[in-house]
């Protein structure tokens, strides 16, 4: 069968006609009058499909769509359940990032581990006294004295620093001194 | 009528009603695929069933680049498949099918009883000789033939070319009618 005879019989085909142009439908209708072997192959199609169509189509239970739609209703509202146990699955699943299902579990139980051990530190380890820190005597600063300069718009070269010089204890001069 | 499309985007907004419409519309075809892909009615109530709640639940995949049914069609048979492996339908088959056929049949037995029960062993034994194709063409076959689709739609469920399945439905069909010959039926 040439590739024209096979194109025929995919286009004239049973479901196919109504898809076809006036057009299509008279050249392949011509073709099978011509072809021999397209119009016995298209005949068997034909013949088959009476055969098949002979046998009653199965009919469903009854119950079959009640059963369904309750299980479609049954699996919305766990499907709550499930955010509010995995949040994070169900946020993954949201934005379609879709990993490893045991990737997501791993996740989300060391999500709740760390979130149990900071509930745990603060609720039994949260101390109320003052640290350590401010027990202590702050040391004392090194720059005491800081004098800006006389100029109106001080620089940092204006700047001096004076060191403290702790042990140095400032002679006065007074009167009796000098007798 | 409202296309699918809206109801599926319904669902996708998590609305299970609009679902729920979708099945109501469409369980009687995956029913019918799944009768003639696993050969009895217990079977395929199950794997109908399975097929919506898969479907349901993984309704966000859907690309809304083909039709829904032709998607559904998809998961039907990727879940018939599936059920086929792990189940031992095949012993079950003919007893069920049977004792299904002789059921519905039953209540027409008393007008036309000769003809009725001709007709029921001619149909047992069409079936039978469908069940024994390779189940590739058994598919094809029951796709074009029984669920009246186009050679575009099955390519396009199957993943293959419409040549593939032109070349897949000859197959199916001389083989068929080697066997029905053997049946004296064709």
């Amino acid at each position: 069968m040439s590739l024209d005879c096979k194109q025929v019989i995919e286009k004239f085909s049973l479901h196919q006609q109504p898809d076809l142009t006036y057009q299509e439908k008279i050249e392949c209708r011509r073709h099978l009058i011509e072809c021999k072997t397209c119009q016995s192959e298209y005949e068997e199609m034909l013949h088959t499909a009476a055969v098949l169509d002979s046998i009653p189509d199965p009919v469903p239970p009854p119950e079959l769509v009640e059963r369904i739609q309750t299980q479609i209703r049954e699996t919305d509202s766990r499907s709550v359940l499930d955010f509010l146990v995995n949040p994070i699955a169900r946020i993954l699943v949201a934005v379609k990032l879709g990993p490893h299902p045991t990737f997501v579990n791993y996740t989300a139980m060391l999500f709740y581990l760390m979130l149990t051990i900071f509930m745990v530190k603060l609720t039994f380890f949260n101390s109320t006294e003052p640290s350590p820190v401010q027990l202590t005597r702050p040391p004392s600063p090194h720059v005491r004295i800081v004098r800006l300069g006389d100029v109106k718009h001080a620089s940092l070269e204006a700047v001096k620093v004076e060191k403290e010089k702790p042990n140095e204890i400032p002679i006065q001069s007074t009167p009796s001194d000098f007798q | 009528m409202i296309p699918d499309e809206i109801y599926v985007q319904k669902t996708i907004e998590g609305d299970p009603e609009a679902f729920n419409e979708l099945v109501q519309r469409h369980h009687a075809r995956i029913y019918g695929l799944a009768y003639r892909m696993l050969g009895n009615p217990d079977d395929a109530s199950d794997a109908t069933q399975e097929a919506f709640l898969e479907a349901y639940k993984s309704i966000q995949s859907f690309q809304f680049q083909s039709k829904f049914l032709t998607w559904m069609y998809r998961v039907g048979i990727n879940v018939c498949q599936q059920y086929k492996r792990r189940s031992e339908s095949r012993q079950r088959a003919l007893t069920s099918y049977t004792k299904d056929i002789q059921e519905r049949d039953a209540q027409y037995t008393s007008e036309y009883p000769d003809r009725v029960l001709l007709k029921t062993e001619r149909d047992q034994l069409i079936q039978q000789a469908i069940d024994q194709l390779p189940s590739k063409q058994r598919l094809v076959i029951t796709l074009f033939y029984m669920q009246q689709m186009k050679y575009r739609e099955i390519a396009e469920l199957l993943d293959c070319s419409e040549g593939t399945v032109a070349s897949r439905l000859n197959t199916a069909v001389r083989n068929l009618k080697s066997k029905l010959e053997g049946l004296n039926l064709h």
